[in-house]
């Protein structure tokens, strides 16, 4: 064990780590440690250097600022959606504005649909059920809007009708000034089918325009 | 520097687009409408000038009350009589039967009646037709629509029979032909 220390510490100098302390190697040229290794004619010094000012430039990008100048013009904006009643049919399609109101299979004699009323006449009967209408608006102080409506298509021999307002296919006004604003307004749909007219299907699509005042 | 000014550029131009295509006072909507139009018809009762005044007239479920009969005795307002010598009495009331259509191309009806319970003592006629609960009795094949036709009903009651209530019911159907 002793022999073996001691021979580990008798090794020629040459062979050990350092670059001072040894005579033989004292008259050689010194060597730095930043001179020991090159890199294409790099110091290892430098390149660290590099890597540090690139590092650093990565570094400043993930902190970048920059100013943004985004110009909104703020207009006004209305919007119509139609909601089911509690006391009328089912809407397909409620909460939106492209809704559809089936009030199912009608007779003259027969018995109405749940949230379906039929109301006879001469030579005639109508079938009605409430739907409610529902008008947002935002970035106006508008007091009230405008409801409009008209058919799609011409209703033959069925008359189409919205409270007390007959619809053609003409833009007809349903309500000049309503003020209620976000909140369920109400209405009720009017289908009046003559006696004489064939059974079958009866599809008509009734346009709405809503127009703040 | 120019890329950043072509990127703040794209991004407020990208922004303001939406705000610009939500600027609106007029919307619309549509609601479409349907319905399935069925073919049907109705049938209901109106009294007769001539007749007893019915309960439920204008309806399809009508009631008839000839009052206190007999052989002999007198009859309530509208209710006529005949008797038999020695076998029966019959007494009588006209009613009026209206029929209407609708979505339908039928140009007439046929009207039948039953009666709903037996009777095995008292013989009941509609307008000469006799009536039982055995099977329908047609009283016309060409009913007019839209119009109250009358019609009479017949009871008659054997003179051996004990006194006291007669009630039935008569079903009455018009079918589209």
């Amino acid at each position: 064990m002793q022999a073996t220390k001691h021979n580990s510490l008798t090794k020629p100098r040459q062979e050990r780590h350092g670059w001072h302390g040894c005579p033989q190697i004292e008259n050689e040229k010194k060597i730095r440690p930043w001179e020991s290794v090159g890199i294409g004619g790099v110091s290892w010094l430098m390149a660290v250097a590099a890597m540090l000012l690139l590092a650093g430039s990565a570094h400043a990008q993930l902190n970048a600022s920059g100013t943004l100048n985004a110009t909104l013009i703020n207009k006004s904006g209305i919007s119509i959606v139609f909601n089911s009643d509690a006391s009328g049919v089912a809407l397909s399609g409620s909460g939106t504005a492209a809704a559809g109101l089936n009030f199912g299979t009608v007779s003259m004699y027969g018995t109405a649909p749940a949230g379906v009323t039929v109301t006879r006449a001469a030579g005639s009967f109508t079938v009605s059920s409430p739907f409610d209408v529902f008008v947002d608006i935002g970035g106006t102080a508008s007091p009230s809007y405008r409801l409009q409506a008209n058919l799609a298509a011409v209703p033959g021999v069925y008359s189409y009708q919205i409270d007390a307002v007959p619809l053609s296919t003409a833009l007809t006004t349903v309500v000049a000034a309503d003020p209620n604003y976000r909140t369920n307004v109400l209405h009720t749909m009017y289908l009046t089918i003559p006696a004489s007219a064939p059974a079958g299907a009866v599809s008509n699509t009734v346009q709405f325009t809503v127009t703040a005042n | 520097m120019t890329k950043m000014k072509l990127i703040t550029i794209t991004l407020a131009v990208a922004l303001a687009m939406p705000i610009v295509a939500a600027a609106q006072t007029t919307a619309s909507g549509t609601l479409t409408v349907n319905a399935t139009v069925q073919s049907s018809i109705s049938l209901v009762f109106n009294s007769d000038a001539a007749g007893v005044v019915l309960g439920g007239a204008g309806t399809n479920a009508a009631t008839m009350n000839l009052g206190t009969i007999s052989a002999y005795g007198p009859l309530s307002a509208g209710v006529g009589r005949s008797v038999t010598a020695g076998t029966s009495f019959t007494v009588t009331s006209p009613f009026d039967v209206q029929v209407d259509k609708s979505n339908i191309t039928s140009s007439n009806y046929t009207l039948t009646a039953q009666l709903n319970a037996a009777d095995a003592t008292n013989t009941w006629a509609i307008s000469g037709s006799g009536v039982t609960n055995a099977s329908a009795t047609t009283l016309t094949a060409t009913g007019a629509y839209g119009s109250s036709t009358q019609y009479t009903l017949g009871l008659t009651v054997p003179l051996t029979s004990g006194a006291g209530a007669i009630s039935n019911i008569v079903n009455f159907a018009a079918t589209a032909n």
